[in-house]
């Protein structure tokens, strides 16, 4: 397994519920080595009802944790990013430089509150896109009406978004529905990227080996490289790897008996 | 029926209500700024200025829906104006605690201007329109051509109205009212609206030829609340 990249991870000290300081800071960064990581975009919460982190505190913020960890010798490279969470004026937010795509790049990720979809996302979407922006809808698999009508996802992926599922999700850290579902999410080519979502390193901690060893297992080394690829790729704000996405098909149980 | 309803308790403090203007970052407002955008997103080629809240029956959460969504709108930065067209039981003035001794039907009688009745908020860009005194007869009073004049002059000085209504099935005024302005929304309160009545309720605001902008379900329960009280490291 090479070196990877983690697009969605909450390292930045004292910005929200990630790390608390420096230290902590310090620490995922240390564990983020450990697992192979070389590059984290820090994506901070923004606007998710708790934390406002505008883009351009995240990107001083980025260059402090960057210099901090040169002095301590930890060879990561920490990349500007947000999680911003889902809200009708985000194209005014984007043309008023509050929202930070990855890296810089046309890459946003976006977050949904966990129990659904806002009937205005598919317009907003387009909305977006039309600016130029492509919406990475972060853990699918942990939201509910997508679990109950996976339809929503399909219909926003065929219509250009890409999907995030999370390391610790595969890793069934989240239960087994949600394991089960973020499988679901592969297979059905609905999901594009695999990232930590790490918030320190105790209960919400990076997994990647992990997953990615779970997904060469299960489905081999040309997945696993596709999902590693695809995020180096975001960080550059190159073309990712979009297989043609399909329904996920309700597995009936009963046909069993 | 409606004497057998059972009595509730209603809290005496009413700006409770207001949770958009007390708790902006709070769940709830998300959802209220959800359904502002879902509202906006509802047409594109005809611009949504003038709306109605009803509801098939009472206390579904017409005024409350109303309010909100009229701070909701004011936090965009744009004039709003909260009309109390709730002829029949008015609740506007409680619940932002205003003299209602001057309002809507003062100016659909041409007592005063729509200038000189409007009421200034803590919410700055939300003006509340009082229903004024109640007339003997509502529907008449909404069906007139002050009431057209009225929706006019009111979209000249507000980016949104907001129109907060009686219940669809007791009287004629939401329908009345429907026909008038720019879209109608309804509100279903959870386990509590009867299904037959919401449909009802529909084929009523399209008899009057009204937009039906969307549905709001209210008082639903959320099984899982956000992920990070559950899983955050606290």
């Amino acid at each position: 397994m090479g070196l990877m990249v983690d697009l969605h991870c909450h390292i930045l000290p004292g910005v929200d519920d990630g790390a608390r300081d420096l230290s902590e800071s310090v620490k995922m960064a240390k564990k983020a080595i450990e697992q192979g990581i070389h590059t984290i975009v820090a994506t901070p919460h923004h606007l998710n009802n708790r934390y406002e982190n505008p883009k351009q505190s995240i990107i001083d913020r980025v260059e402090e944790l960057n210099r901090a960890l040169r002095e301590e010798k930890i060879d990561l490279t920490v990349l500007p990013g947000q999680e911003t969470r889902i809200y009708g004026e985000m194209v005014a937010g984007y043309e008023a430089a509050e929202i930070l795509p990855i890296n810089h790049t046309q890459y946003v990720l976006i977050e949904f509150s966990s129990s659904q979809v806002p009937r205005y996302t598919e317009k907003l979407f387009f909305d977006l896109q039309t600016k130029g922006l492509v919406p990475v809808v972060v853990h699918p698999e942990r939201n509910q009406q997508i679990i109950e009508q996976p339809e929503i996802l399909y219909n926003l992926v065929e219509k250009g978004a890409l999907t995030q599922v999370t390391a610790a999700s595969i890793c069934g850290d989240f239960g087994k529905k949600i394991k089960t579902f973020s499988l679901q999410l592969i297979e059905a080519n609905l999901t594009h990227f695999i990232a930590s979502d790490a918030h320190n390193t105790v209960n919400r901690t990076f997994k990647m080996r992990a997953a990615f060893d779970l997904v060469q297992n299960k489905y081999g080394n040309d997945y696993m490289y596709l999902f590693q690829e695809n995020s180096e790729l975001v960080i550059e704000g190159g073309h990712v790897y979009k297989e043609v996405p399909e329904r996920i098909k309700k597995k009936k149980f009963f046909n069993l008996f | 029926m409606l004497a057998l309803k059972k009595k509730k308790l209603k809290s005496k403090d009413s700006k409770r209500k207001l949770v958009t203007a007390i708790d902006p970052k709070s769940p709830i407002s998300e959802q209220y700024r959800t359904i502002r955008t879902n509202i906006q997103y509802s047409s594109v080629d005809k611009e949504i200025k003038a709306i109605m809240v009803t509801s098939s029956g009472p206390e579904e959460g017409k005024s409350t829906t109303a309010a909100n969504l009229a701070v909701t709108f004011a936090q965009l930065g744009q004039k709003v104006l909260l009309v109390d067209a709730d002829l029949r039981k008015p609740t506007v003035h409680h619940t932002f605690g205003l003299n209602n001794l001057f309002g809507f039907t003062t100016v659909l009688t041409k007592q005063k201007t729509l200038e000189k009745t409007v009421l200034e908020t803590e919410e700055k860009d939300l003006y509340i329109l009082t229903s004024g005194p109640i007339p003997p007869n509502p529907a008449e009073l909404l069906s007139s051509k002050s009431m057209e004049q009225f929706i006019e002059e009111a979209k000249s000085q507000f980016e949104y109205i907001i129109f907060d209504t009686p219940p669809l099935l007791a009287v004629a005024d939401p329908q009345i009212i429907a026909n008038q302005v720019d879209g109608s929304i309804l509100v279903v309160y959870s386990e509590k609206t009867i299904i037959d009545q919401a449909k009802k309720s529909k084929e009523l605001l399209e008899h009057a030829q009204s937009k039906l902008l969307g549905v709001v379900l209210n008082h639903k329960e959320i099984q899982n609340g956000d992920y990070y009280y559950y899983y955050g490291a606290k």
